[in-house]
């Protein structure tokens, strides 16, 4: 890190002020965003972030020393970062309290979900999020069947990899089959590739079996 | 090679491991040479330091044998019996600088395990070569007992090799069903303790390359190992309970903060230094960045956070200051007239 003396936009909610560090590539973290909770992180990120792509703001959220390598964080940093890129592609009105709200339905799946209920948080995570997007409810028709769908593909892609689990390669699978609905059902684009996971070797990693590991 | 032996033994066995801690952490504080300490404990049964003292040892025919119950630092291998005996040789190595051709931890205790091997089986014991910190066995039988850790890139290693030791006393000392031997067992003769010692010894640098430089404990070694054995090795809490205290200074200060520390933890950083001023003596001072571990370099093995900072840690509660483990100041940052009453009413305690 290198004491700085200049103006900067804060890579993870943009605001804009005086750094005090930056690293050597230009990078500045705002004091709040540095204190922040995993949670104020998430949301804070996901209410000015600009980026489509799910799978980059869940990336630059992974990369904060506030989301573990593992655990529940991951949940509601996959619906928030996919309503985030919902808004930006500018396919639905999403507002920051519908960022609280999906969140909060995100906080509940348990720690280990994906063993205890048969059901990865991230999955149900990208399940919340096109459920307030599409305000499927109960009795609804399509929008309840894509909801189910998306995390039952979500589900599938994870099953397909193993285990011992890992919630990055969760969080990637599962905006990967968002991403996929929201080209082939709006025409959003991506960039094309395989993601490449930033967080290997970190144990235990699965180098292996892992689609995104790379040397 | 340049490699310097100890053979500092003390009849008080929760001594001996407050002086194998010693060596370790002088290591770290600059004592240059990578050490083999050869030594010999007084009747002792010697726990893993996660291993329960109530499953794995008789107390009450420890204590009618007048059999001391210590635990070591190690949290690897099971509990065993030791008495004059057996013999104990203990690495004290900066692993890179001691095999600078692998970074392999499987390799390095290999090798490391390679002389006592070799002594045995010269003496036509057919020893089997074991696993990864695990014991050396004859034919199942426990021969020597292996443990292992790690502080920063330091390797410590211990073999408790069963000489003569007195399996009937260690039968009653020991719950546990593991079947043990010893090298006189298994020659049909009594083995002489220094016979071995000198054989492990040559063994050892020939094996290494290395030439021994005979030593004697430094002033920092005692004065760290009469800590040690002062407020840890001494102490009911440590040997029955497992319960370490946090530092060996008084008060044990933790600071957590975001890396880069932000304003207000470059203030809490600042209060907490100046109210420590003129308390060095009793009061150690650890700074914790969020990700990037102790002082921004990493989570060094063997450097234990308290419970109270790995619950800061989790909740991301940052910045926060931890006094002797319990959560003193999180977020408002403190004056330092506040933290100095804080460590005061510490230093009480």
């Amino acid at each position: 890190m290198l004491r700085s003396d200049q103006t900067s936009s804060c890579s993870y909610c943009g605001k804009s002020e005086v750094a005090d560090y930056r690293c050597p590539d230009g990078h500045y973290v705002c004091e709040e965003c540095r204190l922040s909770t995993a949670e104020q992180l998430v949301k804070n990120t996901c209410n000015h972030t600009k980026e489509t792509d799910p799978l980059k703001i869940a990336n630059l959220l992974m990369k904060h020393p506030a989301i573990p390598m593992h655990g529940t964080e991951h949940h509601y940093l996959a619906t928030c970062a996919t309503l985030a890129s919902m808004r930006n592609l500018g396919l639905f009105d999403i507002d920051p309290l519908q960022i609280d709200k999906a969140a909060a339905l995100a906080r509940m799946p348990p720690l280990g979900s994906c063993a205890l209920w048969g059901a990865c948080g991230a999955a149900i995570g990208v399940g919340i999020a096109f459920s307030r997007a599409l305000k499927a409810n109960i009795m609804s028709g399509e929008e309840r069947s894509i909801v189910l769908n998306l995390v039952s593909e979500s589900l599938g892609e994870m099953s397909k990899l193993g285990g011992p689990r890992c919630c990055k390669a969760s969080v990637i699978l599962s905006l990967q089959v968002a991403r996929k609905f929201l080209a082939e059902r709006y025409g959003a684009q991506f960039d094309e590739g395989n993601p490449i996971c930033e967080f290997k070797n970190v144990e235990p990693c699965l180098p292996k079996s892992c689609p995104f590991y790379h040397e | 090679m340049i490699c310097r032996i100890l053979r500092q033994s003390s009849p008080d066995a929760r001594m001996n491991e407050a002086i194998e801690e010693a060596i370790l952490l002088a290591r770290h504080e600059g004592q240059p040479l990578d050490t083999v300490h050869i030594w010999q404990n007084g009747k002792a049964v010697i726990l893993a330091s996660n291993a329960d003292v109530r499953t794995s040892v008789d107390e009450a025919a420890c204590k009618s044998n007048e059999v001391a119950i210590v635990r070591r630092a190690a949290p690897l291998g099971r509990t065993t019996y030791q008495d004059e005996g057996t013999l104990n040789l203990t690495y004290v190595i900066d692993q890179k600088r001691f095999f600078p051709d692998t970074d392999s931890l499987t390799e390095a205790y290999r090798r490391l395990s390679k002389p006592p091997v070799e002594v045995i089986s010269g003496l036509g014991v057919s020893v089997e070569v074991p696993e990864y910190a695990a014991s050396l066995a004859v034919e199942g039988r426990t021969i020597a007992d292996a443990w292992i850790r790690f502080y920063y890139d330091l390797m410590f290693l211990q073999l408790s090799i069963n000489v003569q030791t007195d399996l009937n006393a260690l039968g009653r000392a020991l719950k546990q069903g593991a079947r043990f031997t010893t090298l006189s067992r298994e020659m049909n003769r009594t083995m002489e303790i220094e016979d071995v010692q000198s054989a492990l010894i040559q063994s050892i640098a020939k094996q290494f390359g290395v030439t021994f430089q005979e030593e004697n404990l430094t002033a920092l070694e005692k004065k760290l190992a009469e800590r040690l054995h002062e407020i840890k090795y001494s102490k009911h809490d440590w040997n029955f309970e497992g319960k370490a205290p946090l530092s060996l200074k008084d008060v044990l200060i933790e600071v957590y903060v975001a890396y880069p520390p932000t304003k207000s933890c470059r203030e809490i950083i600042e209060a907490v230094q100046s109210a420590m001023r003129d308390l060095r003596d009793n009061v150690e001072l650890r700074i914790w960045m969020r990700g990037k571990g102790l002082d921004g370099h990493g989570l060094p093995p063997g450097m234990p956070m308290s419970i109270a900072l790995t619950e800061a840690a989790k909740q991301a509660t940052v910045p926060a200051v931890v006094v002797n483990g319990e959560l003193a100041f999180t977020r408002d940052v403190p004056s330092a007239e506040h933290v100095e009453r804080k460590i005061l009413q510490a230093l009480e305690r």
